[in-house]
């Protein structure tokens, strides 16, 4: 009976970490980034790629966990969207970097919030940094008669 | 009384008279004195106004993509440029804000900087105590409560005065219009900000190189963001604006001295109306000196 319990006892525990586990690797792989598509055509993010190459999902994410406390001081959340990052292990950008808003300059919006990142490595890549047009040459088209 | 002595004093009736002089001469020496302390002179300091907006510019998140030029363009309805927005062939001169375009970005190549080329925007730097206000015989400017320093093209006559007083060399003549002349530069997006709207340049900035806020917060965020860094070496230890000139609304944060990016720094840090201030106030006083000499001289020629 004993013997039963405690087999029974790591089934469970095993099961529960083979879903987080899988979870774990449920990564999107293709990621469409349209919030601007009115100017730009929307950019098709290779997430794999990129998840590849930079190794810790924190070089992008750094809402993890592991930095929550951090992002906090910072940026001063408000409870409500804090609580909302640690129900998920990765929230969506926009739950912080939404629009602009002037009275707190510190938290830069959605299109500043990406275009960091990405210049974290891309500057000095191609022509960004040297040439307006580098940019679009790379991620996004401007579309035609956008404005 | 006689008809002699009546022609006597008219003869001795001097046309201004040595006590007249010197009644003239020391009220003009005594207003020059006073006229030194700006509460003589009458003159009204603008030292900023609390809660005021401002823009700060970290220059090395710039990667010159002049999307700020483009959104500049589109909302004050200036005319198309020569060349298209994403031409780099601009960044061959170095340019100046012109009467078509409120707001340019340079580029500059700095020797052993490795953060690449440095890109500046250059626009109105909306000062505290702006010259071209102080420099405008008849107010065409305004500087208002939430930081925009305006011009009104119904007040100009034309003298360009402002031209010459700024010392960003910012306001531009539109000498084009032949019917309405008129000065043209960055009005900080005024009416947008009056619409709870931010500037089209901070708003098109997809780098966060332009941060817009209250002019307090922007100083400390940019004190604040050298030290989240903890990176010394990123930036120069100086919030350019944040004193010259008495401040500006805009201010600037850079990784490479600002001299080498085209930024007056021989500049005061007071406002530049201070230095001309007594001379100005005591104007009058001068102009009543010269007059009591002139008068003088020309009565004393008279009798001889």
């Amino acid at each position: 009976m004993r013997r039963t319990i405690i087999f029974v006892v790591i089934l469970i525990i095993a099961t529960a970490n083979m879903v987080v586990f899988a979870s774990g690797l449920k990564i999107p792989e293709i990621t469409v980034l349209d919030s601007i598509s009115n100017i730009y055509e929307p950019v098709r993010f290779d997430h794999a790629t990129h998840s590849m190459i930079a190794e810790r999902c924190v070089v992008c994410h750094h809402e993890h966990p592991s930095n929550a406390d951090l992002c906090k001081n910072c940026h001063g959340l408000d409870d409500s969207i804090f609580k909302k990052s640690l129900s998920s292990t990765f929230m969506n950008c926009d739950n912080c970097h939404g629009k602009y808003d002037p009275s707190n300059p510190g938290m830069p919006g959605l299109k500043v919030a990406y275009h960091r990142k990405c210049f974290q490595c891309h500057k000095g890549m191609g022509m960004i940094g040297e040439d307006p047009k580098g940019c679009t040459q790379i991620c996004h088209a401007r579309k035609i008669k956008s404005e | 009384m006689s008809k002699e002595k009546k022609e006597k004093d008219l003869i001795l009736k001097e046309p201004f008279s040595r006590r007249d002089f010197l009644k003239t001469l020391s009220v003009a020496t005594g207003s020059i004195i006073l006229g030194t302390s700006s509460a003589a002179s009458g003159y009204k300091e603008i030292r900023g106004y609390r809660n005021s907006y401002g823009m700060l510019v970290d220059l090395t998140l710039c990667v010159g993509c002049r999307s700020c030029e483009r959104a500049c363009n589109k909302v004050n309805n200036l005319p198309e440029p020569d060349l298209p927005f994403d031409d780099a062939t601009v960044f061959e001169e170095l340019r100046r804000p012109t009467a078509k375009a409120y707001t340019v970005v340079n580029r500059y190549d700095i020797e052993g900087y490795s953060g690449g080329p440095v890109y500046r925007k250059i626009q109105c730097n909306h000062c505290n105590e702006p010259a071209c206000f102080s420099a405008c015989p008849i107010h065409a400017y305004t500087k208002t409560p939430e930081g925009a320093v305006l011009y009104n093209v119904d007040r100009c006559f034309g003298c360009r005065y402002c031209m010459i007083a700024c010392p960003f060399y910012i306001p531009a003549y539109d000498y084009e219009s032949a019917f309405e002349p008129r000065i043209m530069k960055c009005i900080f997006c005024y009416p947008r900000i009056k619409n709870n709207k931010i500037p089209a340049c901070a708003e098109a900035c997809p780098t966060g190189t332009l941060t817009f806020g209250r002019r307090e917060d922007l100083i400390r965020l940019a004190r604040k963001r050298k030290k989240i860094l903890r990176n010394p070496s990123r930036y120069i230890d100086h919030i350019y604006g944040e004193h010259e000139v008495g401040g500006t609304s805009w201010l600037y944060i850079s990784g490479v001295p600002f001299e080498d990016v085209g930024f007056p720094t021989d500049l005061p840090e007071v406002p530049l109306i201070t230095r001309v201030k007594g001379f100005l106030s005591s104007a009058c006083g001068i102009h009543c000196l010269a007059c009591a000499l002139r008068d003088g001289l020309c009565s004393s020629k008279t009798q001889v």
